[in-house]
């Protein structure tokens, strides 16, 4: 069987065992010893306090601060990915119609680059001698007959960021509002008014003499420095005049009404 | 303890020890071993030949006074209390390395073992056991903010809290101060071993344990135990070297 094994400690070694053997007992506070053995006795000892949680190698407000931004940049990613509306495209383009992007020339048969221009707050003008049609999904249709210039308005996101604005520094905007647009709205600027779309079909129109607001379905929130906002209803039109006179409030113009309904029916 | 057994035959043996020739002519060779057995039992076994304790050696507890600490008696708690205190405060005392904690962890461990009594084992020695409850009391302490917090406030200050012996009449002062001198730079190498190797060097040379002991109160094998006390040593004398002679 076994014999003993050897030793095979060297001198610093055995010096280090030396050391720590030769460790004296050490004294207690005999007043800490004597109530300890009374309470030890008697079955008193207190509880020791609650154990602090071992510290964790990161403090937990840490863990939790982490965890939280980690979530919330997830949640935001989510939501930028999950709420994208649709992006604007152009309908059936008539070969007569010309496209000024940001001033530059846009090749209407290149659907990469249309896709990659028409983004929101781009300055539009057409030219040629067609209208241009944009859509924006089943949400938004608007159409810049020949003169107009507007800026894009953004799309229609589907939970946040509904609230669109654009502006029209020339010519006419025609607007159809789908079902998805129900509960956005658009804010379409001219140098007169202000008219706010809340779903509905109507043209904005800027003349020299003023803006002309034409409804074809649905109601518009109009409202101009002078004048505080006014529903224009269905089937009417209201004008408001740069030279101070009151607004105006007629039938709609019947050539509106026709190309209203054609651009509906898209 | 070494047992030699040389076969003489294919059916006997000579089985030699320690004070022990055992023959076997055929007869009661397992009850002439039993016997031996239980001779030496009565004495305080080394477990394995390379255990043999030249160091620091504590008194087994007697069987009757753990069992009165089973039934919970005043008397046998009282007993129990004096046989196991200094070994216990000192073990936390070095672990932790400073007084006030080493008082609450001793504390925790007779509040521990007072919960516990009546499932001590009177056949069994307790002492493993109380270095178990001990180690781990240390264990959650080194882990707590308040122990770390503390630490750091005494490695910034003046250093480790000596922890001397009673003063010898025999020495002069010199000597006194020379020997204070030297178990504090002991004191303080020991303190800077990481946990695992104090603890097994504690265990071993303070405490006096064996390599088995030590395994099972580790949780760890006997060659693992023996290669980390290996460790320890080789760490502990880089330490000290040229600070004790």
């Amino acid at each position: 069987m076994t014999s003993g094994r050897k030793d095979d400690l060297d001198t610093d070694q055995r010096r280090a065992r030396e050391s720590a053997r030769g460790l004296p007992m050490v004294p207690s506070d005999p007043g800490f010893r004597e109530r300890l053995k009374r309470q030890f006795i008697e079955r008193t000892i207190p509880a020791p306090p609650r154990a602090e949680k071992e510290a964790s190698w990161f403090p937990k407000p840490v863990l939790i601060s982490i965890a939280l931004s980690a979530a919330a940049v997830i949640f935001l990613l989510f939501l930028s990915v999950a709420n994208r509306g649709p992006s604007w495209e152009i309908v059936r383009p008539d070969p007569g119609a010309r496209l000024l992007v940001d001033g530059e020339p846009l090749d209407l048969d290149r659907a990469d680059m249309v896709e990659a221009s028409l983004h929101s707050g781009a300055r539009l003008a057409v030219e040629g001698s067609a209208a241009i049609t944009f859509s924006c999904g089943e949400h938004l249709l608007i159409q810049l007959p020949v003169g107009t210039e507007i800026t894009l308005p953004a799309d229609p996101k589907r939970w946040l960021g509904r609230r669109l604005q654009t502006s029209i520094t020339k010519g006419r905007l025609r607007i159809v509002t789908g079902e998805p647009f129900r509960g956005a709205s658009l804010r379409v600027r001219t140098p007169d008014a202000e008219v706010e779309v809340l779903g509905t079909t109507l043209a904005v129109i800027l003349e020299p003499y003023g803006t002309c607001v034409c409804v074809l379905d649905g109601s518009v929130r109009v409202h101009t420095e002078s004048e505080p906002a006014s529903l224009v209803p269905e089937g009417s039109r209201k004008v408001f005049y740069n030279d101070g006179r009151a607004p105006l409030v007629d039938e709609i113009r019947p050539d509106e009404w026709m190309k209203l309904e054609r651009l509906q029916s898209l | 303890m070494i047992l030699t057994v040389t076969p003489t035959s294919q059916s006997s043996a000579i089985l030699q020890g320690p004070g022990l020739t055992v023959r076997d002519p055929g007869g009661s060779l397992w009850e002439e071993f039993a016997r031996f057995v239980d001779r030496i039992s009565k004495k305080p076994q080394a477990a394995d030949a390379d255990s043999a304790r030249e160091g620091r050696s504590f008194p087994l507890i007697d069987r009757e006074i753990v069992e009165g600490v089973c039934r919970r008696e005043p008397e046998a708690l009282g007993r129990f209390f004096e046989h196991y205190f200094d070994r216990i405060f000192g073990l936390a005392y070095h672990l932790l390395g400073e007084r006030a904690s080493a008082e609450d962890a001793t504390q925790e461990v007779f509040f521990k073992v007072l919960r516990a009594a009546d499932q001590l084992d009177p056949m069994r020695d307790p002492a493993p056991w109380l270095i178990t409850i001990t180690l781990n009391t240390c264990r959650s302490y080194w882990r707590s903010a308040h122990y770390r917090m503390t630490r750091r406030s005494i490695s910034l200050g003046t250093g480790p809290e000596p922890a001397t012996e009673i003063p010898d009449d025999s020495r002069n002062p010199a000597e006194e101060v020379a020997i204070t001198r030297r178990q504090q730079i002991v004191q303080e190498a020991i303190r800077s071993l990481p946990e695992k190797l104090r603890v097994v060097i504690l265990l071993r040379d303070y405490q006096g344990l064996d390599h088995k002991q030590i395994a099972m109160i580790m949780d760890l094998n006997h060659d693992a135990v023996r290669k980390r006390y290996s460790r320890a040593l080789v760490e502990l004398a880089r330490l000290l070297e040229g600070k004790v002679e």
